[in-house]
């Protein structure tokens, strides 16, 4: 069951009337209740307007009515995805009372289609992060160990989906947090071309790297949400939409003769046993007819500060506007406007977030901009036209998703360049724009997952989501460490 | 590069976060480390940016069309409702 | 020692677009606070811009009308500072590519003041303050906005009311904006700096921010240079900073110094992409341009024979020569509408904003029936000046005042018939002329002009009388 169509068996349950949407919906509320206190994935749980939902689905198959794929089921979003009348906090101080007054282009589409949404998930703050510790909620656990971080920043998604108490979730990547959450919980996590879906109402971090994407169980429930999603949005100027055909339909093309590259650099900081995996899925495709094909990218190392630069840059703007005045926390005390604000931002934001403005504020100050912004532009440029060369010699590039697997919970590195370095295979994929997918490939000794990544070009998001399913197929017999928790259909 | 607490300093006041003097000297430290490291790229490229859109889009326009604002009471509401149809910072005694 | 005044001027120019740059909110002024507002246009977390598609024709038309070259590749940018006035913490703007640069806008003396360049963004919101509280309204906040930035070519404080008068009647011309310094949609920003006569160089200058009025900014100009004068001769030196104009003083004092200015942090706007303007487009919008205020003064003056005073006067206000325009089709003197316009409409406009809206209650087709009237010799000039009055206060059409019987159906032998009765009936001042007495002849003309209610041509009277007594 945990690596099939969760989204396909629950549309035939619904549509067979073997199972109500209320029912489904219940289970997954009960399983919530049950298990959110030690997973803490959930911030907000909207269980009222899920079974409001749920009967209002209920009502339509009992008229007849044709339900889209993703109708009835219930799923979860990042708390960084703008939800009109419902809490959307960023897992930060700063807008811990935050109530928007608009949806989101992505929660207008999926409700659109009659989706059932559980609740708000936990995240890094402001998604800045890569183990979901930094939420003013409180970390995350992950199923399959409670001890260790379900990685980030879209953590709460990840387990939720892990867990069982979502289906699916939707989560946002700015230098991984979709694919390495999902990479440490053993589940999918999908990383769409730039642009193809819409970010209005994604609360921003990185504006020219953040992007929305599914997490789910298997790569075929990827694509059915990817399908729904990714919609032209003539609100956000750098939609493009996804391109026309479906990827449902291509999910289950041959992948003979495919050209699959490795870059060394990718591999770099992987420890042994997580290379070991990525080699032994390599020699799967080669099982199936995939031709593997090794390529050099000399600028891939200079990948993560890039990242670092420009994520924090934009960053450092982005999150100016949190100044107490419109909406969100402000502080109780102060003399003058200046020092409302400055309290208000010192008080409202965790230690990572400062931190990071400091730094974005940093490199576009006048002396720094030319030496870091500037030259980070530049090299972005260069990654970008690497990746354009890789693309004419190879169909997609596979690599680990993160260099290790889940660590434990509060484990501080004197170091933040540790902590960053962890982003090591996910962030060129962002400065780049691709699509990109992780899907688990086993587990280490200690049973924690293990995610391999695989890399498309530009809008080539139905071929990376076919290859990844091919891989999916070849080794559904082989079981993975699943976590017993959660609903089971 | 070296980076000393009178630019963090500098970079708090400009990003409008006030900091106390812990916090100041650690992000110091942090700052240093994650600087030098930024610093690499700029020994591996030189050369005139030239801008580019990731997805080659051009001219993303809206027509000149006005539709209605939202009701005041949606737009005050992350301030429980303002003070006389304004958004305030009332003068705390 | 002699000094000079130099100085240039930003000036920000709100677009009469219908909604705003980013969103499509009213850009209406006024209204309830915060009523002409929505998540975007306050900055709520996870909004984008989408870029008003007018707002770049706009600049476009203002670059063409100042002689500007188009950018054909442009971009947005972030201006980045804190103020509670501005709901994102940043400013969408233009920084390295505005949509135009290197124009120029041409001074009566000849002299050209060069425009550096001149992009689009969005206008802030506005701050009040009430007993010690802060209260921010963001009706205003994304309104669209030029900002026309010249070098520093300006040399005293009338060629900067010039300068600012110009640009004032040119983008109204264009239809861009109104351009109304007291409603805040047009201010100005200058740099000044003065130097010895004959320097070359440079001296250390300040900038005066928002100067929402002409006078006030020629006020402001002489102080400041008199200010900086003073400090250089007394060995002190200028302080490089941002002052502000006190109207009710007359003085500028210092806002903040150089250390305390803001470091913006420029950088691309990654939620907006690029602005590819073709030649095409560039060269339908500049066919599209209406005729230069100076071109149209030309063509008064020289082809239609408007005394160049009324000329002026007449391009000055947009309204007024687009109603004088429609008014003096078919006319065959443009002159007896400028005259009605000058003369008689003139009379009821009290005031400036008045001349502006000429909203006068005669239509352009009713001044122009009343003017052929004039022209065929139908009535005279004394009546029609008095029905034009009439028509003023009425909105009514001449034919309402002027009766078939008013109207100079009176041939030549009728008028000849009537002098010789005049000349018969007064041979004391026919006398009186042939003695010299030129004046005498009025007395003949008087009674002609009387027995036709004043309908015949006093001028062919007055010459058909002569001929009878020679």
């Amino acid at each position: 069951m945990d690596r099939m169509s969760k989204i396909s068996y629950i549309h035939d349950l619904l549509t067979k009337k073997q199972m109500s949407c209320e029912e489904i919906t219940k289970k997954y509320l009960e399983a919530i209740d049950n298990h959110n206190k030690e997973l803490n994935a959930y911030i907000t749980v909207t269980k009222d307007t899920a079974l409001e939902s749920a009967k209002r689905i209920d009502k339509k198959i009992s008229l007849g009515e044709d339900i889209s794929m993703i109708a009835g089921i219930p799923m979860t979003m990042k708390d960084n995805i703008s939800t009109k009348g419902i809490l959307t906090s960023c897992a930060s101080k700063m807008l811990s009372n935050y109530v928007p007054i608009y949806n989101a282009t992505v929660f207008d589409l999926l409700n659109d289609n009659g989706s059932i949404l559980l609740g708000k998930t936990n995240m890094d703050e402001f998604a800045m992060g890569s183990t979901s510790e930094t939420s003013y909620y409180g970390a995350t656990s992950n199923p399959h160990n409670l001890d260790c971080v379900p990685g980030g920043s879209s953590g709460g998604g990840a387990a939720a989906v892990a867990g069982n108490i979502a289906v699916y979730a939707l989560g946002s990547d700015t230098g991984g947090s979709i694919r390495q959450p999902a990479s440490f919980c053993g589940v999918v996590g999908f990383k769409p071309t730039y642009g193809t879906v819409s970010r209005y109402g994604l609360v921003a971090f990185a504006s020219s790297l953040d992007q929305i994407g599914p997490i789910t169980t298997s790569v075929e429930d990827a694509s059915i949400v990817y399908d729904v999603i990714s919609e032209y949005d003539p609100k956000d100027s750098t939609s493009r939409g996804r391109n026309q055909e479906i990827t449902f339909k291509l999910l289950k093309n041959s992948i003979k003769g495919k050209k699959i590259g490795i870059v060394d650099d990718f591999f770099e900081y992987t420890n042994e046993n997580i290379k070991g995996h990525v080699e032994q899925a390599i020699k799967v495709y080669e099982s199936i007819g995939a031709e593997i094909v090794h390529i050099k990218m000399s600028s891939i190392k200079y990948a993560l500060p890039v990242y670092y630069i420009l994520a924090c840059a934009e960053a450092s703007s982005n999150l100016g506007r949190y100044d107490g005045i419109r909406y969100g926390y402000r502080t109780p005390k102060y003399r003058n406007i200046d020092e409302m604000i400055c309290k208000t931002r010192d008080e409202g934001f965790g230690k990572e977030v400062k931190h990071r403005i400091l730094l974005g504020t940093y490199v576009l100050s006048s002396g720094y901009c030319d030496e870091y912004y500037k030259k980070a532009q530049k090299m972005r440029s260069i990654i970008i036209d690497d990746f354009k060369e890789a693309f004419k010699l190879c169909d997609a590039l596979i690599a680990p998703t993160a260099p290790k697997t889940a660590f434990t919970k509060n484990y501080i590195s004197e170091d933040p360049m540790e902590a960053y370095a962890n982003d090591v295979c996910t962030v060129p994929v962002n400065i780049a724009g691709l699509p990109a997918i992780s899907l688990p490939c086993g587990s280490d000794k200690d049973g924690l997952p293990i995610g391999i990544q695989i890399i498309g070009n530009r809008f080539c998001d139905g071929e990376v989501l076919n290859i990844a399913y091919a891989y999916e197929q070849e080794t559904k017999n082989t079981s993975f460490k699943s976590v017993d928790m959660g609903v089971r259909l | 590069m070296v980076v000393t607490v009178e630019d963090v300093k500098k970079l708090a006041k400009l990003s409008k976060i006030s900091m106390n003097e812990e916090e100041l000297n650690q992000l110091t430290e942090d700052m240093q480390k994650i600087i030098s490291f930024a610093h690499e790229i700029n020994d591996a490229c030189d050369g005139e940016f030239e801008f580019t859109d990731i997805n080659n889009i051009i001219n993303v326009f809206r027509d000149d069309i006005v539709e209605e604002s939202f009701d005041r009471k949606e737009i005050l509401s992350g301030v429980n409702g303002g003070e006389d149809g304004f958004f305030a910072v009332k003068k705390l005694i | 020692m002699k000094y000079e005044l130099v100085a240039g001027l930003e000036t920000h120019v709100e677009l009469s677009t219908k909604s705003k740059i980013f969103c499509s909110c009213t850009t209406e002024f006024g209204g309830q606070p915060n009523t002409h507002c929505c998540p975007i246009c306050i900055g709520l977390p996870g909004t984008l811009p989408k870029l008003n598609r007018s707002v770049v024709d706009y600049a476009i038309k203002a670059g063409l009308i100042t002689n500007c070259t188009i950018n054909n590749v442009s971009k947005m940018d972030r201006k980045n500072y804190v103020y509670p006035d501005l709901s994102k913490a940043y400013q969408i703007s233009q920084f390295d590519l505005p949509i135009c640069k290197n124009g120029y806008i041409e001074l009566s003396t000849g002299k050209k003041v060069r425009i550096n360049r001149i992009h689009i963004e969005e206008d802030a919101g506005k701050l009040t303050h009430r007993r010690g509280d802060t209260l921010i309204d963001y009706n205003r906040a994304g309104v669209p906005l030029i900002e026309i930035v010249t070098e520093p070519d300006i040399r005293s404080a009338e060629e900067a009311k010039e300068y600012v008068e110009k640009l004032q009647l040119i983008m109204r011309y264009i239809g861009i904006s109104d351009c109304k310094m007291q409603e805040g949609s047009m201010r100005c920003d200058i740099n000044i700096s003065v130097r010895p006569k004959g320097e070359d160089k440079f001296g250390v200058r300040t900038e005066i921010k928002n100067m929402n009025s002409i006078t006030f900014m020629a006020k402001a100009m002489q102080y400041e240079f008199e200010r900086q004068v003073d400090l250089l001769e007394s060995g002190e030196e200028v302080v490089q900073e941002t002052r502000r104009y006190d109207d009710k003083t007359n003085t500028t004092e210092s806002m903040r110094g150089k250390e305390d200015a803001d470091d913006y942090r420029y950088f691309r706007e990654p939620d907006l992409i690029t602005i590819n303007i073709l030649d095409s487009e560039i060269e339908k919008i500049r066919e599209e341009l209406p005729e230069r205020p100076d071109e149209k003064l030309s063509r008064y003056v020289n082809e239609l024979g408007i005394p160049e005073k009324d000329a002026q006067i007449i391009v000055k206000y947009k309204k007024i020569s687009e109603y004088f325009e429609k008014a003096i089709d078919g006319v065959s003197s443009a002159k007896t509408i400028s005259n009605f316009i000058i003369g008689q409409a003139f009379r009821i406009l009290e005031n400036e904003s008045e001349k502006e809206k000429f909203n006068i209650k005669v239509s352009p087709e009713n001044m122009r029936e009343l003017a052929l009237l004039l022209e065929d010799g139908k009535i005279r000039s004394g009546l029609a000046k008095s029905t034009l009055e009439k028509m003023l206060d009425t909105g009514k059409s001449c034919k309402e005042f002027i009766s078939e019987e008013d109207m100079g159906s009176i041939d030549e032998n009728t008028i000849k018939t009537l002098c010789k009765e005049a000349v018969d009936a007064n041979s004391n001042a026919v006398k009186d002329y042939l003695n010299g007495k030129e004046k005498a002849i009025k007395a003949l003309v008087g009674f002609v002009m009387k027995s036709t209610k004043g309908k015949a041509d006093a001028i062919v009277v007055e010459n058909l009388i002569k001929e009878i007594i020679r």
